[in-house]
């Protein structure tokens, strides 16, 4: 059962198109990522769900539990950027965002425990660390008891012992029952945290499915990586029968479909004619579809 | 209500940590005053059929104090509060532009008042000038008066895309304001056409009515034209600014 429903969204600023005609569902209670590279229009598709920016095309309509279609849902927020009074503390900044709703509530005091800010109450929001700052952003997108929440980026630039944090906190989210839609561009977390992903790529979705299906759908097959001491031109592997090789940080690749005799004679031939260093087979990822999908390397 | 109260006090706590609110909000206003009697503080005996006139320049301070409090207090911290996003934010709660665009009134109002009883103070104290006119009327003068600049300040922050743009143009704006409205020069020194283009500005109009209250201790009613108009700008300026409220 969906709880927002996209259709041909389309979004441009001036004449330049960031989203060019994009359709999606998010269901009731689910983790759903919207994944893809800086500039593919990750912020620009949240903000026009939050009603924070127009959009050209398109329609966007949302649902209760029951299936009804609703004018708007209660919304919980975290932006990219930091955007709360820098010199209000923890307590305060807590007291008076929940006051700013129609319904003021003390739903925060149930996600207390969630997150580790309990000795920072009076300390002031300028002086949190990035990681503390998320947290308490994430608290303060609850204290609404919103029916979905929309994350931006919410584990950005954050060292891996926050981010397993965070990503906790969005697990124990869904568990309760919240709808959660984030972004990010780390494959990863996308694979680690969602029920559904959307493959965003220069303001098109280029596939939405679970992360496991899109892995099996895209590239049920194995990846080849290795390294050379003398590198060479990636054109040049197609004398060995193998069309695209890609390169990247030092790194050639390519896709087959099984470990066969076949590859182990292209393994063969290459390695009496060029000096490989280094040789793996493994399964391929999310990653590598995103990698073939976008066309680009993503962070990771 | 309670969202429009809880907004303003927020607003209240967040003034009150900022040193440069304090210093543009109290410093600053003192500073014009201990200035500008030093300088035109000999100027004893020159009234016309008013009071002290050093009282003028009380007056001009006033109107320094008013302005200073409205244009830029809120234009810079709006604008770099709409870039961070600060607003963005709050639009997706209950908040509406009423309840931003009020409790940020309030707050400057508040401040102007305290700036203003820190500059009538610092007068009385520091050179036995004592105001004339009625308490209310010039409380009613400095309330308008506060209305219409906070709206003007908000107005640019809404206006202008980047934060420099907005701090430049209320520069220029305040800058004007107070060469042109008699609040440092008397305007007896302008020629013809100034003193046309001075008589336009909301500036002369506060001017003209908070000195017509200290100066020569006339009531609101022998005023009422001036009056009418400062109110009505008042008015239109508010409505502008909540009208023009952009969030972002
Ligand atoms: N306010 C704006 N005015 C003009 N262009 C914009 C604006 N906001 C975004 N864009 C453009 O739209 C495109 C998508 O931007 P968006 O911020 O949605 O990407 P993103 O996927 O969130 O990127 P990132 O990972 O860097 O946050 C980009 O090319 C960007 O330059
Ligand atoms: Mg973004």
């Amino acid at each position: 059962m969906s709880i927002i429903s996209i259709s041909g969204l389309v979004k441009r600023y001036g004449k330049i198109p960031a989203l060019k005609g994009i359709s999606f569902d998010v269901r009731h209670g689910e983790i759903f990522a919207l994944l893809g590279p800086n500039g593919s229009g990750k912020t620009t598709t949240l903000e026009i769900l939050m009603g924070l920016r127009s959009f050209n095309e398109g329609e966007i309509r949302y649902f209760d539990a029951a299936g009804q279609q609703k004018v708007g849902l209660k919304i919980g927020p975290v932006f990219q950027t930091p955007v709360y009074y820098d010199n209000l503390t923890v307590r305060e900044l807590i007291k008076y965002y929940s006051q700013f709703y129609d319904t003021p509530s003390n739903h925060v005091d149930k996600y207390f425990d969630l997150v580790n800010l309990l000795d920072k109450l009076d300390c002031q929001y300028k002086d949190l660390s990035g990681g503390q700052k998320q947290q308490l952003s994430i608290l303060l997108s609850l204290v609404n008891d919103p029916d979905i929440l929309f994350f931006d980026e919410p584990s950005n630039a954050l060292d891996p012992q926050i981010r397993l944090k965070i990503w906790d906190i969005i697990r124990t989210l869904k568990s309760e029952g919240k709808t959660i839609i984030f972004t990010t561009h780390y494959i990863e977390e996308a694979e680690a945290l969602a029920d559904r992903v959307s493959i965003l790529s220069k303001g098109e979705i280029l596939v939405t499915d679970n992360p496991e299906n899109i892995i099996k759908l895209y590239n049920d097959s194995f990846k080849v990586e290795f390294t050379l001491e003398q590198p060479v031109d990636v054109e040049s592997f197609e004398q060995f029968g193998v069309v695209g090789m890609s390169f990247f940080d030092g790194v050639y690749s390519f896709s087959v479909d099984s470990i066969n005799g076949r590859l182990m004679q292209i393994v063969k031939d290459m390695s009496e004619k060029l000096s490989i260093s280094k040789i793996t087979i493994g399964k391929s990822s999310l990653e590598d579809v995103f990698v073939r999908l976008t066309g680009e390397k993503a962070a990771s | 209500m309670r969202q429009l109260a809880n907004f303003f006090i927020m607003q209240c706590i967040i003034a009150y940590r900022s040193k440069t609110a304090l210093f543009w909000s109290f410093l600053y206003p003192l500073a014009m005053l201990v200035l500008m009697l030093s300088v035109f503080g000999d100027a004893k005996g020159a009234g016309v059929t008013g009071d002290d006139p050093r009282l003028m320049t009380v007056t001009g301070v006033f109107v320094i104090t008013i302005m200073s409090g409205g244009i830029f207090a809120l234009t810079t911290v709006l604008a770099a509060d709409f870039q961070s996003g600060v607003y963005k934010r709050l639009k997706v709660t209950d908040l509406n532009r009423f309840h931003v665009t009020i409790g940020l009134m309030l707050r400057q109002l508040i401040i102007i008042v305290l700036g203003i009883m820190l500059v009538t103070a610092g007068a009385a104290v520091l050179f036995s000038v004592y105001p004339n006119g009625n308490f209310f009327s010039v409380l009613l003068l400095i309330f308008i008066g506060s209305v219409l600049f906070s709206s003007v300040g908000i107005i640019i922050a809404n206006l202008c895309s980047r934060p420099q743009t907005a701090i430049a143009i209320a520069n220029a704006i305040f800058l004007i304001m107070i060469f042109l409205s008699g609040s440092t020069f008397p305007k007896t020194f302008f020629p013809d056409w100034l003193a046309v283009i001075s008589q336009t500005l909301p500036a002369s109009y506060l001017f003209d009515l908070i000195e017509s209250q200290l100066f020569y201790g006339e009531s609101l009613l022998e005023n009422s034209q001036d009056f009418l108009v400062l109110s009505a700008m008042c008015l239109i300026a508010f409505g502008i600014s909540v009208k023009t409220f952009k969030w972002e």
